[in-house]
């Protein structure tokens, strides 16, 4: 038996080595030298599905604005996204953080500007006819200035913005600073004052913004791979078309959605019918699908699963893989959901509203399908 | 020796069982290479090679399905010692195939050695950065780091498994306990305003807190994908809770471009809270290694063949010093010439798309990285050995054949 059991005992070696322990560990290092990587948004909100990131935020190019910040504000090297970034010292350590930045067009508006901001000092948005009087108007030399000026209602630690933002050469300037309440508070005289020097910069078509008081502008190095927020283009090209059913109402379509309806139940009850498009395959049908089933608190499926989830349907030519997917508890929600891959995109057609009202209107939604077809 | 025993010797020394292993190795090859389209490289070596049984899921339970990489190469193993002690007979002439036997008995102790003792780290460093960690590719760390002292940080660092597992931690460092309320080793977020029906938040600290809804993901093996860990700490001091933070190696980022609500994700800051009188920050993050030298990146160079994005040479200039001042050198790393120091191995592993001022070098720990050198050089040998042996017996026996005949 002497082989059998040396066996067993090189097998017995292995098995012991080959388990390692995971321990807690502690240890003192130096301190880092702070990368000084801005990060004034990476705190800010929400999240994509995985296969939604990869896509760079486009800057404005073009015609520049120029400043001159005050003596007190120090200068932090500009990022791929910021055209200019301060440090605005407070008192022990509790500085805040003016970042001027400026993407091309409208980039939504000015409420939806303003309620950004908002949501970043923890406000509720306002409604377009409130935002007029929480603006103020500031022009200077040839810009329009919509200055606002929020705090935060959080007694524990409370935070400020002041914010500017103007159009100019087709792009939208914004003008930051977010910080300790006291100390944004202080700044605000000299941001005012700030902003009598912007102006455009000096004879230049496509320079990037370099005057002789603000630091040199141009966009140094790319943010780090993946890790700056990332923009999700929605599907250019021939859509798709369909008609709905009288009863539904329709919705303004937003810049996300190519069309909107609200579904109504028998009481006040409404389902949200919404249709988007994103190039690609937008990380696939498993992810999607559980991206769905984890919007009614559905544990994800595995590959091997996902045929006894969907369906699939080919109507007009289109290969529509069908879930219905129904929450579970008192107040369920559902989703009826229905992708299809179309012209290089992928069209997603989704109800979504509680549970019973789903059950209801999944007659008509799978007739609302059969309308679906290329144009 | 009785009969029970002489049959298990017997079947240890067989040539048959010798034959069954390889051809079972050329078939756990295949398979694995197979498989490699569903787990990628690291999820196929741990499932297939770094097992004794291939374990398949059928219905939530593993089901070995085929004899794993260690019970293969362990059975080979015994098989060549047992063949040596009881059917070779060693004489001179056979000096050729012993060598050859001996590199093979050594690879494969080389492998199972690599196997259990190597490990694999990357080094991100951006020009004019310097660094003295190492990071883990696939292995997180729930770090707590005292951050007071203006100098040093404190840092006491959770491995994520014993997060996992969900028992309260208390450590001699850390003046508080820390309690998992929640994990998924993979997820992913959505803004809590866009759930139709959320679950209550479980954090009440730091900027995510109740701000999105964290749904568990099904675990990826694939090279190219990432899980997204996240958990819920709470942390207890003895007069009270401090209070429940959210943690996730990628902070959800929700920004508005184009009048669109766009959703990324982005590196973590670390969050800050004070207790007692310190200034602690509190952050899941890669599992880093801190080694008694740092590296300075002084300059990357990315050369592309003219006209396409196609490398054809990349190379980092490395400052590499220690504290003590013993080293204070220049290092030029590139492609098959890395930087062996320490008992760690810097090897130029890849570069950031779209920027060029950045190095991604793979550090690897390989306390038996010789051996395979070793084994294969005694293979060589051994076959030459054999075969010049072979030789000088024809000549020998040709030369005694010319005399013959003369």
């Amino acid at each position: 038996m002497a082989i059998c059991r040396s066996h067993l005992a090189f097998a017995a070696l292995l098995l012991s080595t080959a388990c390692h322990k995971p321990e807690v560990t502690a240890y003192r290092v130096p301190k880092e030298k702070d990368s000084d990587v801005a990060a004034s948004d990476a705190t800010a909100t929400p999240t994509a599905p995985p296969g939604m990131a990869g896509t760079p935020v486009t800057t404005a190019e073009g015609p520049a604005l120029a400043w001159t910040a005050p003596a007190g504000w120090m200068a932090k090297p500009p990022s791929a996204m910021r055209k200019g970034s301060y440090t605005i010292p407070g008192a022990g350590g509790a500085d805040a953080d003016f970042s001027i930045t400026a993407f091309p067009g409208d980039v939504g508006g000015e409420a939806a500007n303003v309620n950004r901001w908002r949501g970043q000092v923890q406000l509720p948005p306002l409604a377009e006819s409130e935002i007029a009087s929480a603006v103020a108007r500031v022009e200077q030399d040839g810009l329009n200035f919509a200055v606002v000026d929020f705090a935060s209602t959080d007694a524990a630690n409370p935070q400020r913005i002041l914010g500017a933002m103007t159009p100019f050469a087709g792009s939208t300037w914004f003008f930051k600073i977010i910080g300790p309440d006291v100390v944004v508070a202080k700044a605000k005289p000299a941001f005012l004052e700030f902003l009598k020097t912007v102006h455009a910069s000096a004879g230049s078509d496509a320079a990037p913004p370099a005057t002789s008081a603000a630091p040199p502008m141009p966009p140094v190095a790319a943010p780090p791979a993946g890790m700056t927020g990332t923009a999700v283009p929605t599907a250019a090209g021939a859509g798709l078309t369909w008609s709905a059913p009288s009863s539904w109402r329709a919705k303004p379509a937003s810049a996300m959605r190519k069309g909107s309806f609200d579904v109504p139940g028998d009481g006040s009850e409404t389902g949200d019918l919404s249709i988007t498009a994103f190039p690609g395959d937008v990380g696939g049908e498993l992810a999607n699908v559980n991206r769905w089933r984890g919007q009614v608190q559905l544990p994800p499926v595995a590959e091997g699963d996902l045929g006894s989830v969907v369906t699939h349907i080919t109507q007009n030519n289109l290969p529509f893989t069908v879930v219905d997917f129904a929450g579970t508890g008192a107040n369920a929600q559902g989703i009826l959901g229905a992708m299809v891959p179309f012209d290089g995109a992928t069209w997603f057609i989704k109800l979504a509203g509680p549970a019973p009202l789903l059950a209801k209107q999944k007659p008509a939604f799978l007739e609302f399908l059969k309308t679906v077809k290329a144009p | 020796m009785n009969a029970l025993v002489r049959d298990f010797r017997d079947f240890f020394v067989s040539l048959k069982l010798t034959v069954v292993l390889l051809v079972l190795g050329m078939l756990l090859v295949f398979a694995a290479t197979l498989d490699q389209t569903n787990l990628g490289i690291w999820g196929i070596q741990q499932k297939w090679f770094r097992s004794f049984f291939v374990l398949q899921d059928v219905n939530g339970i593993p089901v070995p399905i085929f004899p794993g990489g260690y019970l293969i190469g362990g059975l080979l193993f015994i098989n060549l010692i047992a063949a040596h002690i009881y059917r070779f007979k060693f004489v001179w002439r056979k000096t050729g195939i012993f060598l050859t036997h001996l590199g093979l008995i050594l690879l494969l102790v080389g492998e199972l050695l690599s196997g259990l003792w190597q490990e694999d780290f990357q080094m991100r460093l951006e020009e004019g950065q310097t660094k003295n960690y190492s990071e883990s590719y696939r292995l997180d760390e729930l770090a707590l780091v005292d951050t007071t002292d203006p100098k040093f940080d404190d840092v006491v660092a959770i491995p994520e498994a014993i997060v996992a597992r969900g028992e309260p931690v208390q450590h001699p460092k850390l003046p508080f306990r820390v309690v998992t309320k929640l994990y998924y080793p993979n997820s992913v977020a959505q803004p809590r305003a866009q759930v139709a029906n959320p679950p209550p938040p479980l954090a009440d600290q730091g900027p995510l807190a109740g701000r999105f809804v964290f749904s568990p993901q099904p675990v990826t093996y694939k090279e190219n994908d990432r899980n997204i860990p996240v958990a819920v700490v709470e942390l207890v001091a003895p007069e009270g809770t401090l209070g429940s933070w959210v943690v996730t190696t990628d902070v959800p980022v929700l920004r508005t471009v184009d009048g669109a609500q766009q959703l990324g994700l982005a590196e973590p800051l670390p969050q800050k809270f004070d207790y007692a009188g310190h200034t602690w920050t509190i952050a899941l993050r890669a599992r880093r290694a801190y080694r008694p030298f740092s590296l300075t990146l002084l300059k990357f160079h990315n050369d592309v063949y003219a006209g396409t994005d196609i490398p054809k040479n990349y190379s980092s200039r490395i400052r590499l010093t220690t504290p003590d001042g013993r080293d204070d050198r220049d290092v030029l790393i590139y492609m098959n010439n890395p930087l062996r120091y320490a008992g760690l191995t810097f090897y130029q592993a890849s570069f950031e798309k779209g920027n060029d001022h950045v190095t991604i070098l793979q550090v690897v720990r390989n306390p038996s990285w010789l051996l395979p050198y070793i084994s294969c050089a005694l293979m060589a040998l051994g076959l030459v050995v054999q075969f010049g042996i072979h030789l000088l017996g024809f000549i020998r026996k040709r030369r005694g054949m010319a005399a013959a005949a003369a």
